[in-house]
């Protein structure tokens, strides 16, 4: 029997899969559903974890349920609600790779003798022959690939994760399901986030910062004309065109949370423009910054394709980026994430 | 490598007689005990052997034992009985009050729980660092309100052993009844106590008992409630005469003849079990004390149930350890199986001032029939490795964002 390997399983088709390849590659697989969110939600919810553990009986491997719930909620949920109240837009899929999928999951691996843990994401790993140091790639298929999510992940990381799906096609990926006899077959895509019901985030701020939500205040244009009222600026995000309560002959959009002054900023589709951005708390898939100049194509959300850009680093961690030409929505709280081509360098938070 | 099963307090794999008893009632007992012609006489006469059998190995009149579909729904019976709620009503009771454990089952606690919505006045009665009541604190509890007294005669998770002929004489006769013509309602959860404890109800002062034959090496799905005479049940199910109308539904024959059958053989063996069982314990708790001398014992070796052995590895998750120890066919709990879903530490342990990490650092071996001295030095040989290994998973985190 080959190594001893731990599949993080959501219950969804693309872990399912990665599951059946490598018992088809003749590991010891053990199949772990992370459970993460407190009360009912579509993820991790006990349909998902059955689903799981289904897929698991059919491939006669071992199964856990692993419980990380209370973590979840200290270092995603919350974080994510707080980041509403500084007036970020965030992201919590990156912190849930980097923290939960590849940290606790990781250990846990440890913990069982695993050498390695594999999940169900379209992104790639290769070694770079000359310096044999890891890398990070986008995952062949370009629509579905998730690399975005991943660029947190260090060395130590990436040496022991895999991710068979890599160069996968989704259609691939359920046509294996199939081939497999797996009931998750055709189970549809999550897309949104998981522990947010249907998109409604601000509930999820009111409830973990019911003390600390923002009043009433202005909704004003870039000159500072007063247009109209908003009821709290954690119900708004950057970008955002509609419910503003604005009657207005251009379309107007939110540019910026000031939170300072509690004001929404209003204007048109021009002043989403930035030419540059700073990034935070930066992670470079290598370890260390490249050296020299660095041109690189900057995707500032998963959506994004990604621009061309220059970037000067100002410290290990931190980045300015100098778009060749504006870019629209550089949100706060999202991650930028620079690339070579398909080759992750790293990213960080947009400030 | 076969399996080494040490999880018999989550259940206890049946019998190969009472599996063979069990094939043998499918394959000639196809009559509903309840039809009055030779079928169902046969079935009948089968399953009063079995209550008859039950009734013997508790020191108990076949009258007294009602079947059930097992502890659960046993102890639900007696709470249902002491207070018959109709729309909510227990604040109305005249007896609205109960006293139970701290660290007492799920299935005696949640209906009580439950009930407290309601109205009822409820004495969560505290357990010392191992895991005992005090019996003071249960005669402090009772009152002239106190409608039902639960006990559990030997906790699930520690093996903890409670001197239930003792706290029920005691509860008896400490409550002067006023308006009420009789003493409250004592009831034990006998499930744990079963395959190792010296029963006999008749002697015990109490009022009924619970058991499940599935912790014994009798089948899942089957139990019993034993009743002293004088004490009336309000059902749970209605609608059928079967067991003088307690409890409806046609008759678990199968289930109910490998009960009889494993209460049958408990008897035979329960003496020898006691020193074999204990020795395997004793040997188990040698050999991890001498792999990790950092443990600490979650059971009381000396005055506990034979079998069980409730261990706290420090600074690790019992949880992972038993994951770990699967992996290499070994099959422990990290506390009640029903409750290994569950992110909050062991109740039972916390009641007993263990921390929340010291809860969760706990693992359960649980000893039974088929375990033999080899597996339990084959798992002291594979212990310190593993125990080792997981511990330093959680000691150092891997992720490159600490």
């Amino acid at each position: 029997m080959g190594s001893r390997v731990i599949v993080a399983m959501s219950g969804g088709v693309d872990s399912s899969v990665a599951a059946a390849m490598m018992v088809d590659a003749g590991h010891e697989v053990v199949g772990i559903t992370m459970s993460l969110v407190k009360g009912a939600s579509r993820c991790c919810s006990l349909d998902d974890t059955e689903d799981a553990r289904r897929v698991a009986e059919r491939l006669g491997i071992r199964f856990y349920v692993a419980n990380y719930k209370d973590e979840f909620e200290e270092e995603v949920i919350r974080p994510f609600a707080a980041s509403y109240l500084r007036g970020e837009t965030p992201i919590p899929c990156v912190g849930c790779n980097s923290r939960f999928k590849f940290r606790y999951l990781l250990e846990r691996a440890e913990a069982l003798g695993a050498d390695s843990i594999v999940t169900g994401h379209f992104a790639q790993i290769r070694q770079n022959e000359e310096s044999g140091l890891l890398e990070l790639y986008r995952g062949q298929y370009e629509k579905k690939d998730q690399s975005y999510f991943l660029f947190e992940l260090g060395q130590e990381q990436l040496r022991r994760i895999s991710f068979p799906l890599g160069e996968m096609t989704k259609a691939e990926v359920r046509e294996h399901a199939r081939k497999s006899g797996l009931t998750t077959a055709d189970k549809p895509e999550s897309q949104e986030i998981c522990f947010v019901p249907e998109g409604h985030y601000v509930q999820i701020v009111e409830r973990y910062f019911p003390d600390e939500l923002p009043g009433r205040g202005d909704i004003v244009n870039s000159a500072g004309e007063v247009l109209g009222e908003h009821r709290g600026l954690h119900q708004f995000t950057v970008g955002q065109r509609k419910g503003l309560g604005i009657a207005s002959p251009e379309r107007l959009y939110v540019t910026d949370l000031d939170v300072e002054n509690n004001r929404v900023v209003v204007g048109d589709a021009h002043e989403l423009d930035s030419k540059e951005a700073q990034v935070r708390r930066v992670n470079w898939i290598a370890g260390k910054p490249p050296e020299g100049l660095i041109r690189a194509q900057v995707r500032v959300r998963h959506g994004h394709a990604g621009a061309e850009a220059e970037l000067q680093i100002m410290a290990d961690d931190q980045v300015r980026v100098y778009f060749d030409s504006p870019v629209r929505s550089v949100t706060p709280g999202q991650a930028a994430v620079f690339y070579d081509g398909d080759k992750v360098l790293g990213g960080g938070w947009i400030a | 490598m076969s399996e080494i099963y040490l999880d018999h307090n989550a259940t206890s794999p049946v019998l190969p007689e009472v599996a063979s008893c069990m094939a043998e009632a499918l394959r000639e007992l196809g009559g509903n005990p309840s039809s009055p012609h030779q079928a169902g006489a046969r079935a009948r006469a089968a399953l009063e052997v079995a209550r008859g059998q039950v009734a013997d190995f508790l020191g108990a009149q076949p009258s007294e034992v009602l079947f059930t579909s097992g502890a659960t729904e046993s102890n639900a019976t007696v709470i249902h009985s002491a207070f018959p709620t109709k729309m909510g009503a227990v604040a109305g009771l005249e007896r609205r009050h109960v006293s139970i454990g701290s660290a007492d089952h799920a299935s005696v606690m949640d209906p009580v729980l439950q009930l407290e919505k309601e109205g009822l006045q409820i004495s969560l009665l505290s357990v010392d660092a191992q895991g005992c009541l005090s019996g003071s604190e249960v005669l402090a509890s009772l009152r002239p309100e106190t409608a039902l007294c639960c006990f559990l005669w030997a906790n699930n998770e520690t093996g903890v052993v409670h001197p239930i002929a003792g706290l029920a004489q005691a509860a008896t006769q400490a409550v002067t009844p006023t308006s009420a013509s009789e003493p409250p309602w004592i009831h034990v959860d006998a499930v744990q106590a079963l395959a190792t404890q010296e029963i006999d109800f008749s002697r015990l002062g109490v009022d009924s008992l619970s058991l499940s034959a599935h912790k014994l090496g009798g089948p899942k799905g089957v139990g019993a409630l034993i009743v002293k005479e004088g004490r009336s049940l309000t059902p749970l199910i209605r609608g059928g005469p079967q067991e003088r109308g307690l409890r409806a539904g046609t008759e678990n024959v199968t289930g109910i003849l490998g009960m009889g059958m494993a209460c049958r053989i408990t008897k035979e063996r329960r003496v020898q079990r006691l020193q074999e069982w204990g020795a395997l314990r004793d040997l188990l708790w040698e050999l991890i004390r001498a792999a990790d001398p950092t443990v600490s014992l979650n059971s009381n070796l000396s005055t506990g149930l034979c079998n069980t052995l409730n261990v706290g590895f420090a600074e690790l998750d019992g949880r992972v350890l038993v994951e770990a120890l699967d992996l290499e066919g070994v099959c422990v709990s990290s506390g009640a199986a029903c409750s290994s879903g569950s992110l909050d530490p062991s109740h039972v342990l916390t009641a007993m001032g263990r921390s929340p990490a010291e809860a969760r650092s706990a693992v359960r071996f649980s000893l039974g029939e088929g375990v033999t001295q080899d597996q339990i030095r084959r798992l002291g040989e594979l212990l310190p490795q593993i125990v080792s290994r997981v511990r330093a998973s959680s000691r150092n985190g891997t992720g490159s964002h600490g």
